[in-house]
């Protein structure tokens, strides 16, 4: 194996290591470029592993407590605004579209068009980040934080139990809150990225790696909405409340 | 395995070690994501009815069609090395396993040491004391009635 040539540097591997191949190379304890770029996606890949861990617990919590309070939760969900939450879905699979043609731009390095498809994944980001505060300062209106304050109207949440909707929204905040900051941590690491494009910073604007693992997570944040938002907003009704369905639209 | 020095310059000097995808593949793979929203969205409106555990298996079984796309199509893992796809997929998979801990609530009835709250109102899954000491009136005694296989109907 160690007579292998190494066909990234062209002429062989002489004099490898006293040239210095900046980004765009290959660096001198890579074979070729594959190699290289697969050493940093399996290293993107391991980060969203311990990501997919951090989440799967608080999953792990609400799939035991949707199972244990299925019919307090479905009433307490229905103080979630599905169509905000619906705008947030499309909004982040729009913002996950522009940063997978970001990539494909930074594949083709063209540059404008990475900066423009970056700027609207900011502006989707944005736009994300402003209805969550209108969710959430509407719940902070009516008490609906856990806490010794939760709410003790029990009609706003149609009737269900207020120690077990305070359950509830304990998981909404947690989750979509952990989210959000996922959300801000991604604008901010978006932001550095595309001042290293409007820089014309060699690192990015010669290897699309970069743009690529910055790409990885941001489908990882939307990824995690795909799911938060069916298990939060669009709860089926418990057979044991179907009877009340009838007449349409509930309370 | 490793492909010849030959291909690999060819591939480093050719394609620069990716291959650009048409636009279309991902407005496609954009599109797809679409139509599973409004599904879900829709399948949430429809009124199944008595049916609760179909309407939940429909609407996760469309975010995990959705979550497939995202992965297999925007984070490029369709043209990974086999051990990007490894990293992935094993990634993942973990997500199953941890949820078989699940399980240990269906058994927490057949405890035999006491909990802190064995009847509780408000305990989401009460222990059942099933030792030959359990006193039927005693304060933790536990209403048998309207009990699920899981614990106290909640």
């Amino acid at each position: 194996m160690a007579s292998i040539t190494h066909p990234g540097h062209g002429d062989g591997h002489h004099g490898a290591h006293d040239e210095h191949h900046g980004p765009g190379g290959v660096f001198h304890q890579y074979i070729d470029l594959e190699q290289q770029n697969d050493s940093y996606i399996v290293g993107m890949w391991t980060f969203l592993v311990t990501e997919v861990m951090f989440f799967g617990a608080l999953f792990l919590i609400y799939g035991l407590y949707r199972y244990a309070y299925s019919q307090d939760w479905f009433l307490a969900h229905e103080h979630l605004d599905y169509v905000m939450g619906g705008v947030n879905t499309f909004n982040l699979l729009v913002s996950s579209l522009f940063m997978a043609l970001a990539v494909r731009a930074a594949q083709l390095k063209d540059r404008k068009v990475v900066l423009r498809l970056l700027g609207g994944v900011m502006v989707c980001a944005a736009i994300f980040m402003v209805i969550k505060y209108f969710e959430y300062t509407g719940k902070f209106h009516e008490n609906l934080y856990p806490g010794p304050t939760f709410t003790k109207n029990a009609e706003i949440l149609h009737g269900a139990n207020l120690n077990k909707a305070q359950m509830f929204f304990g998981l909404y905040f947690a989750m979509t809150g952990l989210h959000g900051v996922h959300v801000v941590v991604g604008m901010l690491i978006i932001g550095k990225l595309m001042h290293m494009w409007w820089k014309k910073n060699p690192m990015v604007t010669e290897d699309y790696i970069p743009t690529e693992l910055v790409g990885l997570y941001w489908h990882f944040v939307d990824l995690v909405w795909i799911f938060l938002y069916p298990l939060f907003y669009l709860m089926p009704r418990p057979d044991a409340l179907a009877a009340h369905a009838s007449g349409g639209g509930g309370h | 395995m490793a492909s010849s020095p030959l291909q690999a310059a060819a591939h480093a000097h050719g394609d620069h070690g990716h291959h650009v995808q048409p636009l279309s593949f991902y407005f496609k793979t954009g599109a797809v994501l679409t139509v599973g929203m409004i599904l879900t969205i829709a399948a949430y409106k429809y009124n199944w009815g008595g049916t609760y555990i179909i309407a939940n298996v429909i609407a996760l079984t469309i975010a995990f069609v959705k979550a497939g796309f995202v992965v297999w199509n925007f984070m490029h893992v369709k043209f990974a090395s086999t051990l990007g796809k490894m990293f992935a997929f094993l990634g993942f998979l973990w997500l199953p396993v941890l949820m078989v801990i699940l399980v240990d609530y269906g058994f927490r009835n057949h405890e035999q040491s006491p909990s802190f709250q064995l009847n509780g109102e408000e305990t989401a899954f009460p222990r059942q004391l099933k030792s030959k000491d359990h006193q039927p009136n005693s304060p933790n005694s536990v209403n048998t009635q309207n009990r699920t296989p899981y614990g106290r109907a909640f």
